[in-house]
């Protein structure tokens, strides 16, 4: 009669592991549908990341096809503006040394809040929304 | 356009004299050199073989490259540099600088004086003509030449430099002894590239909203006659800045043998071949995406044609009048040059 008694204990064991396993896969997925659910939140383009961009750094990133953006981190702060130049569109340049935004058509420069700075440029850049997520830096083409 | 050979057009049978001669017992070999804007490097390529032998890489060029020209031994690439504005001498020996000049804004196309004294250099946000003293490295003397100067030929006799103007629309024309404007010439639209007949007596222009090219009498100052580029059975898309829209088509050029016009369809991927001087349309060619630059093989064999928007080299063959090799260059490839080098490096 021993046997019930340890089938008994067994199964409170087996009852036990089980719900420990199940608990851990729930919050294993739940944790998975957060993550990606905060990626769903800013559902851009990964272009890089933060360690990448320091202060006063710049670069250019496609974002897929013909679009790329120039981003650009502004004491902490990340910003990001569509590479296309309001002069004749076209695709524009970072320029690490004097931290400027350059065409290379007609020779245009933007600052790193998208405004003209010289050339013949007649607006500013158009601004993306920059998302960085775990040191991970997304734009978003919206 | 403007191969190094294709703008001195006079000067042809003593430059290739010249440049057969020099070389020290090394053979020379003829060399296209392309700008990639937004890489900041130069593509080498070698030709006949058409291959991409070496880039002279950003860090002797860099600062968004705008057009790249060659003296006429071969020697020193002349190079706008739009970031800095200034212009660099940079040997095809050794590729590295040997001197660089700033100019007073943001610096276009290039031209060299016929004796290479001088180099003619439009400053686009400054509306003059810089004028550059090869020897001395300075700018000696600016003229007024009009709103956006962007593109400069030297007409056949070296005596006339143009101008083209993008924003008011018009060719200056400057006495080049004297460096006095002499003239301007009205068009319709901003003056994209364009030439000169071997005679001087036409100007060929692209104009920045005009699906072809106008030609203007030079001694009526009027635009004569109006050539459409044919479509290749494409629709013209809509104007997009994502497209460049201010610039129907950029790029046109005669060959060094004077039998053909080739322009630029950038805004279809197409290049039109036309017979000179009766300028009958003998083949479009279509090409890779925004083609902006024309040039040409010194035997007249090949057109280049540089894609900016894929960055690749489109090589066609003028009496076949196909692409017959299209090669990756770097990135945003635009103005470019051939010319006959004696020595590179290894």
């Amino acid at each position: 009669m021993s046997s019930p008694a340890i089938s008994r204990r067994g199964a409170l064991g087996a009852l036990w592991r089980i719900s420990a396993w199940s608990g851990a896969a729930v919050v294993a997925v739940l944790s998975g549908c957060a993550s990606v659910l905060g990626r769903g939140r800013h559902p851009g383009t990964a272009v890089g990341t933060l360690d990448k961009l320091p202060p006063g750094g710049g670069l250019r990133a496609s974002l897929g096809g013909d679009d790329s953006a120039i981003v650009v981190n502004v004491d902490g702060t990340v910003r990001a503006f569509r590479a296309v130049c309001t002069h004749e569109g076209c695709p524009l340049g970072w320029n690490a040394q004097q931290h400027l935004i350059r065409c290379p058509c007609h020779g245009g420069a933007y600052d790193t809040a998208g405004r003209v700075v010289s050339g013949p440029p007649p607006a500013p850049l158009t601004e993306l929304r920059a998302v960085v997520d775990h040191g991970t830096i997304y734009v978003v083409r919206e | 356009m403007r191969s190094s050979v294709a703008r001195i057009a006079p000067f042809l049978v003593v430059v290739a004299g010249v440049r057969l001669a020099a070389p020290s017992g090394l053979a020379a070999q003829e060399y296209l050199y392309v700008g990639n804007s937004l890489g900041g490097d130069i593509s080498v390529i070698s030709i006949p073989g058409h291959k991409v032998v070496r880039t002279i890489p950003e860090s002797v060029v860099g600062n968004h490259p705008d057009d790249v020209i060659a003296s006429r031994n071969g020697d020193v690439l002349y190079i706008s540099r739009l970031d800095v504005n200034d212009v660099i001498a940079v040997s095809t020996a050794t590729e590295q600088m040997l001197w660089r000049v700033e100019v007073p804004g943001v610096p276009n196309h290039l031209t060299l004086s016929a004796d290479e004294q001088f180099l003619y250099v439009p400053i686009y946000d400054k509306g003059v003509l810089a004028v550059v003293d090869t020897k001395s490295h300075q700018v000696v003397t600016t003229v007024e030449v009009g709103k956006g100067p962007h593109g400069t030929q030297l007409g056949p006799t070296g005596k006339h430099l143009y101008v083209g103007n993008m924003e008011s629309n018009d060719v200056a024309v400057v006495e080049v002894g004297t460096h006095r404007l002499e003239n301007r010439i009205p068009l319709p639209e901003g003056v994209r590239p364009f030439l000169v007949s071997r005679d001087e007596k036409y100007l060929y222009a692209q104009l920045s909203r005009l699906h072809g090219f106008v030609i203007v009498d030079l001694t009526s100052d009027s635009v004569v006659r109006t050539v459409t580029l044919p479509t290749g059975g494409k629709k013209l898309p809509e104007a997009t800045l994502g497209m460049s829209h201010y610039v129907m088509n950029h790029g046109l050029g005669l060959s060094p043998d004077g039998k053909y016009l080739v322009a630029n369809g950038s805004l279809i991927g197409l290049t039109a071949i036309y017979s000179m001087p009766d300028l009958q349309l003998l083949g479009t060619v279509p090409v890779g995406r925004e083609p902006n630059w024309v040039t040409f093989s010194r035997d007249s064999k090949y057109a280049y044609v540089s894609n900016r928007r894929d960055n690749t080299l489109s090589v066609i063959s003028l009496p076949e009048r196909k692409e017959v090799a299209r090669l990756k260059v770097g990135e945003f490839p635009q103005r470019m040059t051939t010319t006959v080098v004696a020595r590179r490096p290894n």
